[in-house]
């Protein structure tokens, strides 16, 4: 995945949209394996310090990381 | 007969003629015979192999970019990926449009969401209960009543180091003591043999395992001498000393950092404090000694008054620095222990010379700032938090108290009392930023002089009074002076005690998980005002 637009700095940018990159394309497969009709629309990550969202499309992706302690 | 022989003479040599003239006659073409028997055999009836239509749709070349440079301990900035990918805006902008509302719907719920309160997963085996893992102690040493005064982790985590001397001699000290290491990884490790030992002339102090190469280590020793070890070396470790110059320290050194060199990347210098008030901040020259790089002084007169602390009377005298440590986010601030009680704020940016400190090659610099509220007695270690930018520290003494500041107020933010006996040491925890681990021992209480010296874990998430673990290092009732925890590997704590053993203690799991709300507490605990 290649960073188009981002409000972080650039080396964190460059590292989530790589390793989401993948990671998407991960979880889509493992729901179209499951079931060939299926596709998905959306993928979040929920950690200790923060969740990572993830909206995937055909070309585009988009990562939004929001703070869960509050 | 003659015309027919004329005749055939004639024919002759017309033929003759024809033979021997040139004449271009047409090639004769003669149908290969077998070519043509073989192929009326065969026919060629299909193809197999369609004809294949090739035209240039897209070239795939490779476009590559320089994302990011990994050299050693620089920062290459990424190239600006903006300026480079060719985009399509308005598919991107339909992009965005269909998921804006998906995003904003559940960003919002995240953030009303009671979902997961409470919910905690663990990666790592639960250890329920603190374990001593190794008693480590050099036999020799104990035979001749040595303490141990310091321990230290190497950088990678696996090598504990510890010094033996004497803690508790007022007088000049000439026995000679031991430095000995113990690599915990390796296999048929003996507790009673140090892997290695180094005779050292005078009683060490102070270790310090150097922060990125796993051999250096460094010593502060008794005569006010600073020695670099090199445990690589099996001949002779020395590496680099002071040697007793003017410059070197008057009084025991108590404490010795490695400071990154500012000037130099991948040099490190060395901090030495000493009861004689001077910080001195040393580099390496090339014959093996070690110059004085830059100095600061704490004299009484220069500490700044603050009203609270009028009752001290300062008289124009050196003010014996016992402890030091520098503030993991601002590398010129750094907050000393003094013999006086009180923990000084202080920066290396300063311009003040020190009074009364002449004869030093390098001009020594006053740095205190500010004055913090004084404990009941010497203060014997500080401590910075690795976690809370506006620096919280914790200082501790013979009072047997801890105290939790904060680098902006001068009144303490927590003061406890943790236990009736002095308090040798204390250090932040480096995984969880609430809990810190307080090391104590002797003290005259109730008429009995020694008791069972005590390692203190106290963890504020769950009281603010009580220690949450309070571990005996021996049943025999030695103090214990020193204690280390181990960066790389979070579960071990290492306790050095004046029995001459060094335990080495793994902690429960609890002490080495940061919890999903803690940097939160440790902001709400930094924020209150006594």
């Amino acid at each position: 995945g290649t960073p188009i637009r981002s409000t972080m700095d650039n080396t964190t940018t460059v590292r989530y949209a790589a390793l989401l990159h993948q990671l998407t394309r991960h979880a889509r497969s493992t729901v179209r394996d499951i079931d060939p009709q299926n596709d998905i629309t959306f993928l979040r990550i929920r950690s200790k310090k923060d969740e990572i969202m993830v909206a995937p499309d055909k070309d585009h992706a988009l990562i939004v990381v929001q703070n869960t302690s509050d | 007969r003659g015309r027919g022989c004329r005749r055939s003479s004639r024919a002759a040599a017309a033929a003759a003629a024809a033979m021997f003239a040139d004449s271009a006659g047409p090639a004769a073409d003669v149908q290969s015979v077998w070519r043509s028997a073989r192929s009326a055999g065969c026919k060629a009836k299909s193809c197999q192999t369609g004809t294949i239509s090739t035209a240039d749709v897209a070239v795939q070349s490779h476009i590559s970019r320089d994302a990011g440079v990994q050299t050693d301990q620089s920062k290459d900035d990424v190239q600006d990926f903006q300026q480079e990918v060719e985009v399509d805006y308005s598919s991107l902008l339909s992009f965005l449009q269909r998921v804006e509302n998906v995003v904003i719907k559940e960003l919002n719920k995240n953030w009303k969401s009671r979902a997961f309160d409470g919910f905690e997963v663990s990666w790592t085996d639960q250890n329920e209960t603190v374990l001593c893992l190794h008693t480590l102690s050099y036999p020799e040493a104990q035979d001749q009543k040595l303490q141990v005064t310091s321990v230290s982790w190497n950088a990678t985590g696996s090598v504990v180091a510890c010094s033996y001397g004497r803690l508790d001699d007022g007088d000049w000290s000439t026995e000679s003591s031991y430095v000995c290491t113990w690599n915990l990884d390796r296999r048929g490790l003996n507790p009673q043999r140090p892997d290695l030992v180094v005779d050292v002339p005078s009683s060490v102090m102070c270790l310090a395992f150097h922060p990125s190469q796993p051999s250096l280590i460094a010593g502060g020793l008794f005569s006010g001498e600073l020695v670099v070890w090199d445990t690589s070396r099996a001949e002779d470790p020395v590496v680099w000393r002071t040697g007793m110059t003017d410059d070197t320290h008057t009084d025991p050194v108590y404490q010795v950092n490695w400071l990154p060199d500012a000037q130099r990347r991948n040099h490190c210098q060395l901090l030495s404090v000493s009861t004689d008030g001077k910080i001195l901040v040393w580099r390496e020259e090339r014959d093996g000694r070690l110059v004085l790089g830059e100095g600061f002084a704490i004299v009484a007169q220069q500490i700044p008054r603050s009203a609270q602390l009028k009752k001290f009377a300062w008289r124009e005298a050196a003010v014996g620095v016992t402890s030091l440590s520098f503030s993991p986010f601002d590398p010129r601030v750094f907050v000393v222990g003094v013999e006086g009680g009180c923990s000084l704020k202080c920066s290396t940016a300063t311009q003040t010379p020190a009074l009364q400190h002449t004869g030093t090659s390098v001009p020594l610099m006053a740095p205190a700032e500010l004055v913090f509220a004084p404990h009941g007695g010497p203060v014997y270690s500080v401590s910075c938090s690795p976690f809370h930018r506006q620096n919280l520290f914790l200082s501790c003494g013979t009072d047997g108290r801890v105290h939790v500041h904060s680098m902006l107020q001068t009144q303490p933010l927590v003061s406890l009392q943790l236990s009736k006996k002095y308090l040798f040491c204390v250090r932040w925890s480096p995984v969880r930023p609430l809990v810190f681990a307080a090391a104590s021992g002797e003290g005259n209480c109730n008429n009995c002089f020694w008791f069972a010296g005590d390692v203190h874990l106290l963890d504020f998430e769950r009281s603010w009074q009580k220690p949450a673990v309070s571990i005996k290092q021996s049943a025999a009732g030695s103090p214990v002076y020193c204690l280390e925890f181990n960066t790389k590997q979070t579960q071990l704590l290492a306790a050095g005690d004046a029995a001459g053993t060094i335990k080495v203690w793994q902690l429960s799991s609890d002490f080495t998980e940061q919890g999903p709300r803690e940097m939160n507490h440790l902001e709400q605990l930094a924020s209150e005002t006594t």
